[in-house]
Order: C-alpha cells, then sequence, then structure tokens
C-alpha cells in the first residue's frame, strides 16, 4: 500500500498537476504584461573564476535605445548555490559596455550565476525596494538558470 | 512548431542535432525527420536518415546549407516528395520549456560553439523586417565577425531583400548587402564594425522575416555563435510594442530611407 501511494505520488501527472498548482498560488515566474508598477528585469547569467577564467560581461544600453533615458545598471551576484555574495550599482555609459568579473568582484575559483537589472535614470533618486531578498530566496527553488528571468518591482 | 536550419561557410561546417524526445521524454512514433529545400516553383522533400536511437544528426556542407529540416507525421508525407506551399511541422516541438535543436559549428583544426536553431512556423507564413544588433556579441580583439541571417518562407521563391547596416552610436548608414529568402545568408562584419565609432552595428532586413546568429572566431581557433533576442523581448510592460515599433520607424526613417536618397 505504502510502496502504491509512493509511486502514485511520484508519478509525472501527479507532479505536473502539482507544480501547475504551486505556479497558480505561488509563481517563480512572475507575469508582468500588464502590471501598473515600474518593474525592470534580468535574464539569469553564469560567471566563473575556477581554473584562471575570468568573466567577460557585456551588455547594451537599452534605456538610453527605446526610452532614451540615462540609467544605473544593477549586478548582482550568487554563490553555485545561489546564495547572495555581492552587489554593484553603477552608471551605463556607453550604448556597448563591458564588466570584468573575476577574484576583486567574486571568490576565487569558483562559479556562480549573476543578475543585471537596468533602472532608468528618473527611478534612480528613489530607494531600491526589498524585493531582492525575496527574489533570491527563489532562485534556490530553481533548477536550471538557462534563460531564467526574474522580476524587480521598483517604487512608482 | 518549429523548423530547424543548419549552415555552412568556407572552413566552418554545422551539425545539427534535433532529438527525438520531449523534454518530458514523451516519444511520437510516427513522426520523421524531413529535409525540405526550394527547387523551381515547388518545396521538395525527402527523409533524413535515421542512425541512431535518441535523435536525429545533420552534417552540413555546401550543397546542403539551405535546406531545413522538421518533423513531419508519416501519414502527410506527399507521395511525391513535393508541395506548392511549405508543408507544416508536427506539433510535436510545441512544448513548453520549448523544444530545442542543437547547431553546432566547429572549424577546421579549431574550436567549436552552439546555438538551439530553430525558425518558429509563425514567422514562415508572414513578411516583415527584423531588426537587430550586433553590439554585444562581437569580437573586436584580432577576430573574424560575421552573421548568419536566416529566412523561412512558406512560398518555394528565391526572392532577394535588403539588408541596411547602420553606426548604432549615431544612426548614421554604414552599408547595405543583398540576402535571399529561403537561405542561410552570410554577411561579414568587420568593414563595418572599422567604419563604426564603438564596434556597435545595427541591422535592419526589410522585407522578410529572419533569424541573424552572430559567429565570432580568432585565428587560434577560439569560436561564439550566439543569437541576440528580438527587441520586444528587451523591453517589459504594455506599451513595449509600441517603443520597439517607434524605434524600427525611426531607423527606417533614418536609416534605409538615408541610403536609397
Amino acid at each position: 500500500m505504502k510502496k502504491s501511494l509512493k509511486k502514485y505520488f511520484l508519478n509525472n501527472r501527479f507532479i505536473y498537476i502539482f507544480k501547475f498548482l504551486k505556479e497558480i498560488i505561488k509563481p517563480n515566474v512572475r507575469i508582468w504584461g500588464n502590471s501598473n508598477y515600474n518593474y525592470t528585469s534580468s535574464d539569469s547569467f553564469f560567471w566563473r573564476t575556477d581554473n584562471g577564467y575570468t568573466t567577460i560581461f557585456r551588455y547594451s544600453d537599452i534605456a538610453k535605445k527605446y526610452l532614451n533615458s540615462d540609467s544605473d545598471i544593477l549586478l548582482i551576484f550568487l554563490d553555485d548555490n545561489g546564495k547572495y555574495i555581492d552587489e554593484k550599482i553603477f552608471k551605463v555609459q556607453n550604448s556597448v559596455n563591458t564588466f570584468i568579473i573575476d577574484s576583486k568582484i567574486v571568490p576565487d575559483n569558483q562559479i556562480g550565476s549573476f543578475f543585471a537589472f537596468i533602472i532608468p535614470k528618473d527611478l534612480l533618486s528613489k530607494k531600491l525596494p526589498k524585493l531582492r531578498i525575496v527574489v533570491m530566496l527563489d532562485i534556490q527553488r530553481i533548477i536550471s538558470f538557462i534563460h531564467l528571468y526574474m522580476v524587480m518591482k521598483l517604487p512608482s | 512548431m518549429n523548423y530547424f536550419f543548419h549552415t555552412s561557410y568556407k572552413n566552418i561546417n554545422s551539425k545539427l542535432t534535433i532529438s527525438k524526445y520531449k523534454n518530458s521524454g514523451e516519444r511520437n512514433e510516427n513522426l520523421l525527420l524531413i529535409g525540405a529545400f526550394c527547387e523551381g516553383n515547388a518545396w521538395r522533400y525527402y527523409l533524413v536518415p535515421d542512425e541512431y536511437d535518441d535523435y536525429y544528426v545533420i552534417n552540413s556542407d555546401l550543397e546542403n546549407k539551405d535546406h531545413i529540416f522538421f518533423y513531419l507525421d508519416k501519414s502527410i508525407i506527399p507521395s511525391n516528395f513535393s508541395s506548392e506551399f511549405l508543408l507544416k511541422p508536427s506539433d510535436f516541438t510545441s512544448t513548453s520549456p520549448a523544444f530545442r535543436g542543437n547547431l553546432e559549428v566547429s572549424m577546421h583544426d579549431g574550436g567549436f560553439s552552439s546555438y538551439q536553431a530553430e525558425f518558429p512556423h509563425r514567422m514562415s507564413q508572414m513578411q516583415g523586417s527584423m531588426v537587430s544588433s550586433a553590439g554585444n556579441l562581437i569580437n573586436l580583439d584580432n577576430a573574424t565577425n560575421l552573421v548568419f541571417i536566416r529566412s523561412i518562407y512558406h512560398k518555394p521563391i528565391k526572392s532577394n531583400f535588403g539588408l541596411f547596416i547602420w553606426d548604432e552610436d549615431d544612426r548614421e548608414p554604414l552599408g547595405k548587402k543583398i540576402l535571399s529568402v529561403n537561405a542561410s545568408n552570410i554577411i561579414i562584419l568587420d568593414p563595418y564594425l572599422e567604419s563604426s565609432k564603438h564596434g556597435n552595428v545595427g541591422l535592419f532586413a526589410d522585407g522578410y522575416l529572419c533569424i541573424p546568429v552572430f559567429l565570432s572566431y580568432s585565428k587560434d581557433g577560439q569560436m561564439s555563435f550566439e543569437h541576440t533576442h528580438p527587441p520586444h523581448e528587451n523591453l517589459c510592460g504594455n506599451d513595449r510594442i509600441e517603443l520597439v515599433n517607434k524605434y524600427r520607424k525611426e531607423t527606417y526613417e533614418k536609416v534605409v530611407k538615408k541610403i536609397f536618397s
């Protein structure tokens, strides 16, 4: 009986239904299409400093391109367990920019992930929300980081 | 529903791998992988050799570089292996997370790099334009930079259409190239990068929807092969399509019209 119950609860259909319900109750991916909030989103990226590697991160000034707005970029670094390491925020200078991630930024000889949020100028003077912490807690439950989008709500 | 494509150029060849199962593990034994190409006024089809249990592998060469590939149910393969319009792929590849192919490009005696290489069926049903930026994916460190531009249109035609190239920093036109529909086009970007202020060039293809994939390789064989997101995926919010259309329109006015004038 115990074995058959276990088999039932672990089969693909049950897992699918469980994930579907969980997405409705507490989604990992938030739907932002119709939101009235100001928000910025980031894909997730890998960094590595193992075996002498450094990571070169290149990014575009999409706020200038589409909104004609100056902006800052906020980088949030996590280790390979999804734990917060550090963050950097600085002005986006050019249409294409390069940021080197090495052992001055993150621990040496490790791998991890990071997020990059573009924040337009008109929101820069306002205090950034605590939602960042929630974002990081969510990350720990996600197995694959590839093409994961993360959204940050900003002050209105 | 996707088509898959590959490419080939001088000393660069590719290997396209398409799995026989979805992410969930589901299979469909009624499906076959079909190769397709334009000839005369028709699409011609052939069966891709089935050599492995879990996936198909297609190696590219200069002969088959414009061919496309897709899953089709055995029962609807035309008896003469030909049709007036491009056949619709099986919905086997309509999955979430998305069904991906793997296109590995490699150099003789050099490195390799991979990209997913699918072309959505809905994009093959319409005409339009494509805007993209090369800036993030360019290697200015003594490397060769080029872009593969793939278009698939449902009619069996090989018309030409224009690719306009400009400097992203000041939107000054840098040149124009001719692309062919239903082909894997290759454009060397280095002359335009040298003419631009900061090595950031934009591309505007006018006539057919297409997917640009950027390739850079250095003399020691290091390679990078990657696509950009469509512009409307750079933004979120209710007005993102409006903002992208505004940018597209401004680009057309400032670049395309200037080149024609």
